[in-house]
């Protein structure tokens, strides 16, 4: 399972996995996206740079998901492939692949307006990755 | 989850002692039955760990809507010394000004009937709402800075209403202490595109009527009267103020470690009010509630027009006035007694409502001698209130107050009990017209995912934090 859906009272909670750190950022920006539009009809004809910096797993985590979501509210992007190219202890690099937003031919479900450090987890547990964060929709 | 322990002051009010490296106690104004509710999250929880950082003054509290947040529970109040405390970007929350409008018109509800479909229609046109909604507008870079340093005024300047409307928003539509170069370029880009948009999520404009009246003198002062048309606007400062918001919860969780400051919660980051990282959130957060305030000058513009083309009527037949306009997401510099002395403290509410005593400077003059106005929104079926302001909640609020209904169930959890049912159906059974952006809205905003407003209401009155003045019932409602 790349993630799962928790209830949280105002917004969506998420569960993320990863058999490494790289995995876990993908999944978590594939989840990401997951709830705000139907993946299947969006196609990766733009690449996108990504690189995210933090000095701890969680900022590193966060300053990701932040990346990503700019480009979606920035660029008006949906995303649905993600690569980590490089991650080094203080640094994030990788791609992401989608297009602009066409209202003709994408379901957008609704919109996440960030994600928040609240109640936020990332941990390793016998190299195995999860991560529980909470979007704020 | 960990029960917070309360100590029962009386029907409305609960203290929770301080304890560990609680700075002072929590006081929350809830009654017996909202508090079951209040248990079910860690809003409680929350009130505490605010009441961990340095500088607060009296005590970390809660109004009866409240909920659980990030890092402040909403309908959160708290107060920080200006020498010794902090301000926290979590303390107003993402949607920086979020707040409402009333407009009163010279319209009884009869007037309205069979026309309340097609004025919903033509407003769902005329104000852009919904996800990632854009203006047709593209502001230059010079306007926008303009709308950061004068807010609701630049929109007044440029066509959008009147400068009477300006008095009757709190702080004149303008919170003094701007600075556009503290803002990201990120924040000024997504700001461009969506000034003039009502968003989605709980946000939305509603035309009500006034179903009763409690407080006649009040209500007369306000131009309130039984059977009268009025029209709510809810929005805030859209992408911009959410970009904001982020950008300085990830810089200021350095800042605090970096100033010594240990935090309960990594959401609660903040720093020194007299710090430069503390200055600059605040000039920063000041663009945005600027922002706001301009974005509800120009839709409420929208809403005049709207109203005079499908009812086919002149301006002072619809008499389309703004009663009052309230900020509930915000940090603030105001005067306030602590030990009976005048002290200058920075009053956050996230998810709470300014409610000033009569006599107040910053009451509008011709509310001065009644009070302040008190806007409370609730859900799209059930009814919203006006208040107005007490001396009892500046002696015990910062003059603060509650600010709508308050959620109670998660949107996933809205979502599935609306399945198969047509909310839009329903709600016209109900003799209200809705349309929403998109149906996920309309679903996760269904009556049952918020607590019964009238009830959050009946605490705040009883508690004297503010006065009951009117209630409105809602006829038609878009929702973003």
């Amino acid at each position: 399972m790349k993630y799962e859906v928790f209830e949280h009272v105002s917004d969506i909670g998420l569960r993320i996995y990863g058999s490494s750190f790289n995995e876990l950022l993908e999944n978590a920006g594939l989840a990401l996206f997951d709830q705000m539009a139907d993946l299947s009809r969006v196609s990766s004809v733009d690449t996108f740079d990504v690189s995210a910096q933090g000095d701890t797993v969680e900022e590193l985590f966060m300053a990701w998901m932040r990346e990503l979501l700019y480009i979606f509210h920035g660029e008006g992007c949906l995303l649905k492939e993600f690569e980590v190219k490089e991650v080094s202890k203080e640094k994030v690099r990788g791609i992401a692949k989608g297009e602009k937003i066409d209202p003709d031919r994408h379901l957008v479900h609704g919109e996440v307006k960030g994600a928040t450090y609240h109640r936020l987890e990332v941990k390793e547990d016998g190299g195995k990755w999860q991560a529980k964060v909470i979007l704020d929709v | 989850m960990e029960e917070i322990k309360l100590e029962k002051l009386d029907n409305y009010r609960y203290l929770i002692p301080k304890e560990g490296g609680m700075r002072v106690p929590g006081l929350v104004f809830v009654d017996e039955k909202m508090l079951a509710e209040v248990r079910r999250d860690e809003s409680l929880k929350q009130v505490r760990n605010v009441a961990h950082l340095p500088g607060i003054v009296g005590y970390s509290m809660a109004m009866p809507d409240m909920h659980e947040g990030y890092g402040f529970p909403i309908g959160g109040v708290a107060a920080f010394d200006m020498k010794t405390g902090v301000i926290s970007p979590g303390g107003v929350g993402y949607d920086i000004n979020c707040g409402v409008r009333l407009l009163t018109t010279n319209l009884q509800r009869g007037d309205l009937n069979g026309k309340v479909r097609a004025l919903v229609d033509a407003l769902f046109i005329s104000v852009p709402s919904g996800v990632g909604s854009t203006s047709e507008m593209r502001l230059s870079l010079d306007d926008e800075r303009k709308v950061f340093l004068t807010g609701a005024r630049w929109a007044v300047e440029n066509g959008y209403g009147t400068p009477e409307d300006l008095a009757h928003t709190e702080e004149g539509g303008c919170l003094e202490g701007a600075d556009p170069s503290v803002v990201s370029e990120r924040a000024i880009e997504r700001g461009r595109k969506q000034l003039g948009t009502v968003g989605s999520g709980n946000h939305f404009v509603e035309i009500g009527y006034v179903d009763e009246v409690f407080d006649e003198k009040a209500a007369a002062a306000f131009g309130l009267h039984q059977g009268q048309v009025t029209v709510f606007v809810h929005c805030g400062s859209r992408g911009f103020g959410y970009q904001v918001c982020d950008d300085f919860l990830a810089k200021m969780g350095r800042t605090a470690a970096k100033q010594g400051i240990e935090l309960p919660d990594r959401q609660l980051a903040c720093a020194y009010i007299n710090s430069p990282e503390g200055q600059e959130y605040y000039a920063a957060m000041a663009c945005a509630a600027n922002y706001a305030w301009a974005n509800r000058q120009m839709l409420m513009h929208w809403v005049r027009e709207t109203f005079m083309r499908v009812l086919n009527i002149g301006p002072s037949d619809l008499g389309m006035r703004l009663l009052y306009d309230v900020c509930h997401n915000i940090a603030k510099f105001e005067t306030h007694k602590v030990d009976g002395k005048d002290t200058l403290l920075c009053v956050h509410r996230k998810g709470a409502t300014r409610a000033f005593a009569p006599g107040r400077k910053e009451v509008p003059e011709i509310y001065r001698k009644i009070g302040q106005p008190v806007l409370i929104p609730g859900d799209m079926k059930r009814a919203s209130y006006v208040l107005v302001g007490t001396e009892k909640a500046m002696e015990q609020t910062w003059g603060s107050t509650c600010h709508g209904a308050g959620r109670v169930m998660s949107r996933t959890a809205a979502k599935k009990m609306s399945k198969g049912r047509s909310i839009v159906k329903e709600m016209e059974e109900a003799g209200i017209i809705v349309r929403g952006a998109s149906m996920g809205t309309l679903t996760e905003e269904i009556p049952e995912s918020y607590k019964d407003v009238n009830e959050v209401v009946e605490i705040v009155h009883n508690a004297g934090i503010s006065r009951k003045v009117a209630r409105l019932k809602p006829l038609g409602v878009i929702k973003g």
